[in-house]
């Protein structure tokens, strides 16, 4: 709650607590729906990260392995160069939608394609590298686009990929927000398959838990989550892989229960956090989200690894 | 445990269904081994033993449903496996793999809980008597000093009791196990199969085990299934023979 209320007040003039009125447009449209949007984007990718971890048992799966984010990119890329070429870029209702949609689908594409491929194949470190490789089409496809784009539309799409939270209205976070936390809610419906999932494909099927049905509702909410959060804030790098690394390495239990909900947590904390340190670091200039995630999230993950040595 | 169960092999061809390729039609099927038939019941402890590649683990993986029979009949109690659910099947029948499982901070204790798994509520909640089960198939198989222990820092030995705890744990009347001696040493292995043999006379188990330590299986087995090449198979009663019989019956399925 301290970290929601220091994002709140934090800006480019700093508030006090006492002059937070709900009815102040700023407060409201910009600080209050950006607290949110890092809230969900901090809850979702955390919780798709650590389901593909488990899934393919390897920590480091997170939501880009499938090839889910770069699908996005190139879809909102393609979106973003069109836009520019046939010059109605200008008008920001249309185009912000545009991009929304146009990685929504992007993922969802992409999602479609791995459980195509899922169907077919039994084998998981087939289906990793099926999607680590779908992945580097996408990443050429994007390069390729991005090489004859114009400025404009290549600048456009660089700031897009630096991740932004303030670009979602009320309507947007309500979206989010629904379908979110709808997709969470069926998760922990599911954690007893998903806690079976840590013993592997074999043993899974053994203690009689469908191994390839629970597979594919993993993967689709994992991709569902992972399309929701690019779509809003752009490819958010980081937090995927590193929270849940986190969890595991803070709190030394196998208790999946505890692990998700552990996820929603600290995710979402740390995206506050990192969101005020945007605004705060820098007088009179705003980081780019994805840095701070970074630089700060990686040198906490090396120190954890550290700390306890035998993972 | 005191129900008795009888798991019947009746000409059972085991060996692989595999597509070419995903975009080619029809199945090819690698046969590799056929004319199976054998009958265990409660209370046996039976040897598998057979050379690398003839399907002893082929054999077990298709008992415990992970693989598809080719031709033939399973069946328990006079019902065939094919009509039981995984989830009952996961109640009947525990097994024993080769692979390794671990990580994510799963310890002992968890690794034998999910052998609870098939009896838990939607939420995987252990009861009571879930957690006395788990502790009692821990102390059965000496592992109560390692409990919180993560699972993927055990000596294999310790691997291979953990796993076999987690077996226990499922309560099922059949419990298969495929190799368990292989990477242990002398007397771990001793050790090993002394508690088998002890598990499936106290709890009236019918335990099913590849090995291919032949003085092991001669030594505890109470039943021997020999794969040999030319697809000849023998089932036969251990104490039926002299044990020079046996050591000769063994040694041609290996060198004959």
């Amino acid at each position: 709650m301290a970290f929601a209320l220091n994002v709140l007040l934090a800006g480019s003039s700093v508030l006090k607590f006492s002059e937070i009125n709900f009815d102040d447009y700023i407060f409201r449209n910009i600080r209050l729906s950006k607290a949110l949007t890092a809230l969900l984007c901090g809850i979702s990718l955390p919780i798709a990260g650590q389901i593909l971890q488990v899934l393919f048992r390897n920590p480091l799966a997170g939501p880009y392995v499938l090839g889910i984010s770069s699908a996005s990119s190139l879809a909102v890329g393609i979106a973003i160069m069109a836009l520019h070429t046939f010059g109605v870029m200008g008008y920001l209702f249309f185009s912000k939608t545009a991009i929304i949609l146009a990685a929504f689908a992007g993922s969802l594409f992409c999602t479609l394609l791995i459980l195509f491929v899922a169907k077919k194949v039994i084998s998981n470190v087939f289906l990793l590298l099926i999607g680590l490789m779908l992945g580097q089409i996408f990443g050429a496809l994007q390069s390729f686009v991005e090489y004859f784009s114009t400025d404009k539309g290549l600048r456009e799409f660089v700031m897009w990929s630096f991740g932004s939270l303030g670009n979602s209205t009320y309507t947007d976070i309500t979206l989010f927000a629904g379908i979110g936390i709808g997709l969470i809610i069926i998760l922990f419906m599911l954690t007893k398959p998903f806690q079976v999932f840590l013993m592997g494909q074999n043993y899974a099927n053994a203690l009689g838990v469908d191994f390839a049905k629970y597979r594919i509702y993993f993967i689709v909410i994992s991709s569902l989550l992972t399309a929701l959060a690019t779509a809003f804030c752009g490819p958010i790098a980081f937090v995927g892989l590193s929270i849940p690394i986190m969890t595991r390495l803070i709190y030394r239990t196998s208790d999946q229960k505890f692990q998700l909900t552990a996820c929603l947590l600290l995710g979402g904390i740390t995206m506050l956090i990192c969101d005020t340190l945007c605004y705060t670091i820098l007088p009179d200039r705003v980081i780019p989200i994805n840095v701070i995630t970074t630089l700060f999230g990686s040198p906490f993950i090396i120190y954890l690894l550290f700390k306890t040595r035998n993972w | 445990m005191v129900v008795n169960v009888k798991l019947n092999i009746i000409d059972l061809s085991i060996g692989y269904a595999s597509k070419p390729a995903c975009w080619q039609a029809g199945k090819q099927t690698t046969v590799v081994y056929k004319g199976i038939s054998a009958s265990f019941t409660s209370g046996m402890m039976v040897g598998i033993i057979g050379k690398n590649g003839l399907g002893k683990s082929t054999l077990l993986r298709t008992i415990v449903g992970l693989q598809e029979k080719l031709q033939g009949e399973i069946s328990l109690d006079n019902k065939a496996l094919d009509l039981l659910s995984k989830h009952e099947l996961a109640k009947m029948i525990a097994v024993v793999l080769t692979e390794k499982v671990g990580g994510f901070n799963l310890t002992v204790t968890d690794l034998v809980a999910m052998g609870r798994v098939p009896y838990t509520n939607a939420f995987n909640h252990l009861e009571e008597a879930d957690k006395k089960i788990i502790h009692d198939c821990i102390l059965v198989c000496g592992l109560n000093e390692h409990t919180s222990k993560p699972v993927n820092e055990l000596s294999d030995g310790l691997f291979q009791k953990a796993m076999i705890a987690k077996g226990l744990a499922q309560q099922t009347p059949i419990l298969l196990l495929d190799e368990p001696t292989a990477y242990l040493d002398f007397p771990s292995k001793h050790q090993l199969f002394e508690l088998l043999k002890k598990v499936s006379k106290e709890e009236n188990k019918c335990i099913i085990t590849s090995s291919h330590d032949i003085e092991l299986v001669l030594k505890y087995a109470s039943h021997m299934l020999i794969l040999s090449e030319e697809n000849e198979f023998e089932f036969i009663e251990t104490s039926n023979y002299k044990v020079s019989e046996l050591f000769k019956k063994v040694t041609n399925g290996y060198f004959g």
